[in-house]
């Protein structure tokens, strides 16, 4: 059974994986290339650091995708495939998130690659260190929470994502209304705070993504 | 106030003299010359210890303010904070002693001023120091002050006059610190070392880029501590000096000649016009901080009683931090060394907390999706 929603999984999100993978593996190259220009290792940190945002994105890319595509057939055929199954609806949506975790490995594994090509060159100036390790690491932390919360979004009703979707424009509506009114009071502040910073649900995102560090 | 005025002036009038004279001197004149100025340097030393004892009792008397010693601590205090500053000042005479040993009986030499900002509060202090650079008040907090603050602030300070005491009396020529600035008591940290190791990589002298590659002999060249016979030809390569020509205008100025042959790739002239140069203003090959690092790695590897063997040892710099750490020179070097080219602050790019936080997530969001309904 796992073979076949793996399959048919890959059929909706191969396109996409082999992009990501060409992504992740260029990034780090194109980082190295673009610091490349810095006059002293300083600037070359500098550089990398600037660079670091783009790890972010794509890895909340990846995951998003992967997500959104691990049920597109489903929500093409109105669900009639899944229902159709002799197994529980929590066993089916297990089978389609490890399936989904599976489309992340080729793209973590070609950020792996690219980075550690950057660490070989020989081009990283004197007393500065390369961290491929650790940054691949981190990208496949991320993309996997992406993958995670988009995968849990996507499978939910349309109804609960509505809620959610209304909760979020609510507070942005409060916020707005609180300063028309001159209140001091912060909404978004804590609630940034709260998915941002650690153990917030997006934290793995903040901060830097440094390949080349001091 | 009158016969001090008058002494001075004599002081002032004997510099003058020494400073007029035209004529050459043979080696023997120009030492002799060397001992009077130093003679005249004591005197007027110490009329400014004079003057600053009488400044001290009179902003005493006018400010009344009280002397508060917790020793090696001497604090001048407004009597409405005398206990709490009394109390405060405790724990941090105790450090202080504790990491300067003996010599902790110096930093009685200067003063530490605490005063209330308003006569009818004593909740807002300013803290001052009176000693090397009398009268100078360097920092200043406005609003409520704990006890825990006001003792780190005492604390800090003391430590600062201390630096700046010890390397103003032994190491200020060779440290090139501005009065001890920079001497900071404490372990160099990690990210000290990882400035220090950029400052290193991209240094325009060949010696000190041949000491961050593992050269002993260049970094003690790098940091002054073997006698250099020609620094424009062992401190820069031949890139080196052509650089340092073209960047420097002075040296551009004296030798215009040379200087056009110098960028016309000339080495031989680079060499010249450098040489030249170096006679007046011989540059530092290593960068500032190295030797302050250099001089707080001593200390720590000397362990007890390191400050009382810096103070206690004469003669060279090398001389006296190898006695200051109780090992010979080169060691502290490769030591040194080492912690330049090794030292590391941790990545931020992944950490126990985000892992285990993002595993947390995602099986957090992976049970949700499980439990959602079949029926949309």
């Amino acid at each position: 059974m796992f073979r076949a929603i793996l399959v048919s999984q890959w059929k909706a999100s191969r396109g996409l994986v082999l992009l990501a993978t060409l992504v992740a593996f260029a990034l780090p190259l194109a980082s190295l290339q673009n610091a490349q220009s810095a006059t002293n290792a300083a600037g070359f940190v500098m550089s990398m650091q600037a660079w670091g945002g783009f790890y972010g994105i794509a890895a909340a890319g990846l995951g998003l995708l992967v997500a959104m595509a691990a049920w597109r057939p489903d929500h093409a055929g109105h669900h009639v495939y899944a229902l159709s199954l002799p197994i529980s609806r929590a066993r089916y949506a297990g089978f389609r998130f490890a399936a989904g975790m599976l489309f992340l490995a080729p793209a973590l594994l070609a950020l792996l690659l690219g980075a550690a090509v950057v660490a070989m060159t020989g081009a990283i100036p004197s007393g500065l260190h390369a961290y491929p390790v650790a940054l691949a690491l981190r990208f496949a932390l991320a993309a996997m929470v992406a993958f995670a919360l988009f995968f849990a979004i996507a499978s939910s009703t349309q109804k609960t994502a509505g809620i959610i979707v209304a909760l979020i424009a609510g507070m942005f509506f409060a916020q707005y209304l609180l300063v028309m009114f001159g209140s001091d009071f912060d909404v978004l502040g804590p609630l940034g705070d709260f998915i941002f910073i650690r153990p917030g649900i997006l934290s793995v995102f903040s901060g830097r993504w440094m390949l080349v560090d001091v | 106030m009158c016969n001090r005025s008058r002494m001075r002036l004599r002081l002032l009038a004997a510099c003058v003299a020494l400073v007029a004279q035209e004529s050459p001197l043979g080696a023997q004149e120009i030492r002799a010359q060397e001992a009077r100025v130093d003679a005249v340097r004591v005197l007027i030393q110490r009329a400014e210890a004079i003057e600053r004892v009488f400044r001290d009792s009179m902003e005493r008397a006018t400010n009344g303010l009280d002397t508060v010693l917790v020793p090696p601590l001497r604090l001048l205090v407004a009597p409405g904070l005398r206990s709490r500053t009394a109390r405060v000042a405790a724990p941090a005479a105790e450090q202080l002693s504790r990491r300067l040993g003996s010599v902790a009986s110096q930093l009685n030499q200067d003063w530490i001023v605490v005063k209330s900002v308003r006569r009818d509060n004593n909740d807002t202090v300013t803290l001052g120091l009176k000693g090397e650079r009398n009268g100078t008040v360097v920092e200043r907090l406005w609003g409520v002050v704990d006890d825990s603050t006001l003792s780190h602030w005492i604390h800090d300070n003391a430590s600062d006059l201390f630096a700046r005491r010890l390397l103003g009396a032994h190491l200020l020529a060779w440290s090139r610190s501005s009065a001890g600035a920079g001497l900071a008591l404490d372990t160099v940290l990690a990210r000290e070392w990882v400035a220090l190791r950029f400052d290193f990589v991209e240094s325009p002298t060949v010696v000190s880029r041949r000491c961050f590659g593992g050269d002993i002999a260049a970094c003690m060249s790098a940091l002054e501590l073997t006698p250099t016979s020609d620094p424009a030809l062992e401190w820069y390569d031949a890139a080196g000096r052509h650089e340092y020509v073209y960047a420097n205008w002075v040296a551009r100025a004296a030798d215009r000649a040379g200087a056009r042959r110098c960028s016309d790739g000339d080495d031989a002239s680079c060499l010249s016009v450098l040489r030249n140069l170096f006679r007046d203003h011989q540059p530092h090959p290593d960068p500032v901080a190295a030797r302050m690092t250099l001089v707080r790695l001593a200390v720590q590897l000397g362990g007890v009683g390191a400050y009382d063997r810096l103070l206690a040892t004469t003669g060279e710099p090398s001389v006296r931090l190898a006695a200051t750490a109780r090992v010979p020179i080169d060691s502290i070097v490769r030591v040194w060394l080492q912690r330049t080219r090794e030292a590391r602050v941790a990545s931020d790019s992944l950490s126990v907390q985000i892992a285990v936080g993002s595993i947390a997530w995602i099986l957090a969001c992976g049970a949700l999706a499980l439990r959602s309904s079949r029926w949309r």
